[in-house]
């Protein structure tokens, strides 16, 4: 037996030893870094839906805050058909009590169409929140000032949605400056624009 | 522990040693006994490596001078020159020692070599049956350099060491500041002290006419001498050595040299192989003179051997400690991670608990109040109506009952400077920016009203109807309630760049047939601060 050989065999032990440890702290390294891994991912991810969960949470926080400094006068508004409402026949039937009580001698109006009007200056998402104008003309026949006033007025107060004046044009009716005391008989002839507006919100969850 | 071949040319002495202290020493002859019990020797011990000092006469030192070369032409140079000077032997050993100081500034070298390696040929064969670890053969000469600080002679310019390490030889070493030059090992016999201070005494004289006649030192150059001497030669020694104007002899006890030495329970013997055998043994990792590598392959095999034993050693510690780690680190991860989820639970159901606080509304709370926002802004804007400037006008007109209204124009605008159609007598439309259909979005709304009327019972008297027409604009003005009025039409124009006919005759009309109409525009609102 040649003496390299005979070498060799005494290294062959201590030899496999150290590549058996090799091969041992390899698989550890490759098998415990996977593992390791694998829990670290686990770990970013509770990490992650935990910070989901406190922002959810938070929002929901600020949510609350806002509603309750909003959530009062939002229900007035809601009440006085500033959001969402806005029915024709409800404005008309609105107008037609209020004539009964102010018992004008000439009333006729026209409604021109609804339409998405943009604000300048608010920066609102229209897909969630859309301002409507409905431009309004009122003829009236009017036995005084105030019956003109008093209209407008209760226009406004009829929970039909928010009425803006934009222009109203008050003539005697006769040319002679006469008065007529007669109530079927108007003394001057009135002609007001308005604007009518209301405001349309998506819900929560509603497709934007 | 390790073991040490002491070889001083016939038989071979062993010892063992371990942190100084010699033990076990034996001597075996070059017989087929001597060489059984060595053999015996080495399987005692087959992993300890043994490291072979040899003291023989057939060791031979030269010096030469080579160009100063680097790399492997150096290794080349060296290789070639100590073949040169030593061609029958592989035992051969060449050391750079310095260079020269003057020319061409050549390394200085020293070449050793084995005449007759034939005298180690059994000793050596014995080992590598055994297959016991050769460390390395050194030469006791140039491991005597280690031993020039022990003796105080390692910056000595010359130095010469006399020792014995058995009784039939004497060994003698040049050293130049530190460097072994030269070393003769020559038999001699004596029969008591005496005799042995007389053969030293005419050896070292023969030794120092040697480095004389080779050059190695000029007659007048001074050099000193250590003696290492026994304690049964010592006394004879002081007695018999003396210095001379060149030469200074220093008598070293080795009785005092083996403490110095680290050599602890004395001297193995009375001579000075113990002592060179403990500069060697010292060392950690001492320079192979004469161990050719296929005598130390059980040496590099048991090397590999322990080399990959720590190498297993130092895997297995770290897969140990890489997997203590990996669990510690995934224990931590776990650890977090469940931490984490619990925390998101707890947070899952704080919100849901919020939420069902929140399940009256059915819209986005940014929405919510998005909308609030801007039908405030719109409410403030369209709460404008005529109501409020007709009572003011109304208040100015009851001082005036001259003055009668018989057209009420109102408008709202963000046109600070809103012109009057004359012909049309109304408002221009604006189109100011800022103003949507009517409701302002900046803040700034301004409300006009142009009103039309006529100046009556003034007699036909021009000048009155001017006048009351001017007293009703001044208490508009000065009214406070409007923050701009203009006369947009005056009753009659006097003015030199307009036009006047009127009849002044006796059958005119009269007053009642002049109409003396006027237009005043009035403001309200904006930054003037009267709404």
């Amino acid at each position: 037996m040649a003496a390299a050989e005979i070498d060799l065999r005494r290294l062959l032990g201590p030899g496999l030893a150290a590549a058996v440890a090799l091969a041992l702290l390899l698989a550890l390294w490759v098998f415990g870094g996977r593992w390791v891994a694998g829990k670290a991912a686990q770990y970013h991810q509770a990490h992650a839906a935990l910070a989901a969960a406190a922002r959810q949470y938070r929002n929901a926080s600020d949510d609350q805050a806002v509603y309750q400094q909003y959530a009062a006068e939002f229900r007035n508004m809601n009440r006085r058909g500033w959001i969402g409402g806005g029915s024709r026949l409800s404005w008309i039937e609105s107008l037609q009590h209020i004539n009964r009580e102010l018992k004008l001698p000439t009333l006729r109006y026209d409604l021109g169409r609804r339409r998405p009007t943009a604000v300048p200056g608010a920066e609102l998402d229209a897909s969630r929140i859309q301002l409507l104008r409905t431009p309004m003309h009122l003829t009236i026949g009017a036995l005084h000032e105030g019956d003109v006033v008093n209209l407008l007025h209760r226009l406004s107060e009829a929970g039909q949605g928010l009425m803006s004046t934009q222009r109203c044009s008050i003539r005697r009716a006769d040319d002679a400056g006469r008065i007529r005391f007669d109530p079927d008989v108007a003394n001057l002839d009135v002609d007001c624009s308005l604007n009518w507006f209301t405001l349309e919100l998506q819900p929560q969850g509603g497709s934007s | 522990m390790k073991r040490l071949l002491f070889f001083p040319g016939h038989r071979i002495i062993a010892y063992e040693w371990h942190r100084g202290r010699f033990r076990n020493v034996q001597a075996f002859e070059p017989d087929e006994a001597g060489r059984t019990a060595f053999r015996a020797w080495l399987d005692a011990s087959p992993r300890t490596p043994v490291q072979l000092l040899l003291d023989v006469i057939e060791e031979e030192f030269h010096v030469d001078r080579v160009p100063h070369v680097l790399g492997r032409d150096r290794a080349a140079l060296l290789k070639r020159t100590a073949q040169k000077h030593f061609r029958s032997t592989e035992f051969r050993y060449v050391t750079v020692q310095g260079r020269e100081t003057r020319g061409r500034r050549d390394d200085r070298l020293l070449i050793a070599g084995l005449t007759n390696p034939e005298i180690l040929k059994v000793w050596l064969g014995l080992i590598d049956t055994a297959r016991v670890p050769l460390k390395g053969v050194y030469s006791l000469p140039l491991i005597g350099e280690r031993l020039l600080p022990q003796l105080g002679a390692a910056r000595v310019p010359r130095a010469l060491v006399v020792s014995q390490q058995v009784p039939s030889t004497l060994r003698q070493s040049y050293y130049e500041r530190g460097r072994l030059r030269f070393s003769r090992l020559v038999p001699g016999r004596y029969d008591d002290a005496q005799g042995y201070v007389d053969f030293l005494r005419r050896e070292l004289d023969q030794t120092l006419h040697f480095l004389e006649t080779q050059r190695f030192r000029r007659r007048d150059d001074p050099i000193d001498v250590y003696v290492l001497a026994g304690d049964d030669t010592h006394e004879a020694l002081r007695e018999g050595l003396a210095s001379t104007d060149t030469v200074t002899c220093h008598l070293v006890p080795l009785s005092r040299l083996a403490p110095r030495l680290g050599i602890r329970g004395g001297l193995p013997g009375t001579f000075a192989d113990a002592i060179y055998a403990q500069v060697l043994l010292r060392q950690p990792r001492p320079a192979n003179h004469y161990g050719l590598p296929r005598l130390r392959r059980h040496f590099f095999v048991q090397r590999a051997r322990v080399g990959l034993r720590w190498a297993t050693v130092a895997l297995v510690l770290a897969a140990v400690g890489l997997a203590l780690g990996t669990g510690l680190r995934a224990r931590a991860y776990m650890r977090a991670t469940q931490q984490a989820r619990a925390r998101a639970s707890e947070f899952r159901a704080l919100y849901q608990q919020r939420l069902s606080q929140l399940s009256e509304f059915q819209y986005r709370a940014v929405d919510v109040k998005n909308a609030v926002d801007l039908l405030h802004r719109l409410a403030d804007a369209a709460s404008a109506n005529p109501g409020s400037m007709m009572a003011r006008i109304g208040n100015v007109l009851n001082g005036h009952p001259h003055i009668v209204l018989d057209d009420f124009t109102w408008q709202v605008s963000g046109d600070p400077h809103l012109k009057v159609d004359v012909d049309q007598r109304r408002p221009l439309a604006s189109g100011t920016p800022g103003l949507v259909h009517g409701i302002d979005t900046s803040g700034k709304i301004y409300r006009y009203a142009l009103l039309q009327g006529e100046v009556v019972d003034f007699g036909g008297s021009y000048r009155r109807a001017i006048q009351r027409f001017d007293a009703f604009v001044a208490d508009l003005r000065g009214s406070g309630q409007f923050g701009h009025v203009e006369a947009v039409e005056a009753p009659f124009d006097l003015k030199p760049d307009s036009g006047v006919s009127g009849d002044s005759g006796v059958d005119a009309p009269g007053d009642k047939a002049q109409r003396a109409r006027f237009a005043v525009l009035v403001r309200t609102g904006g930054s003037d601060g009267r709404g």
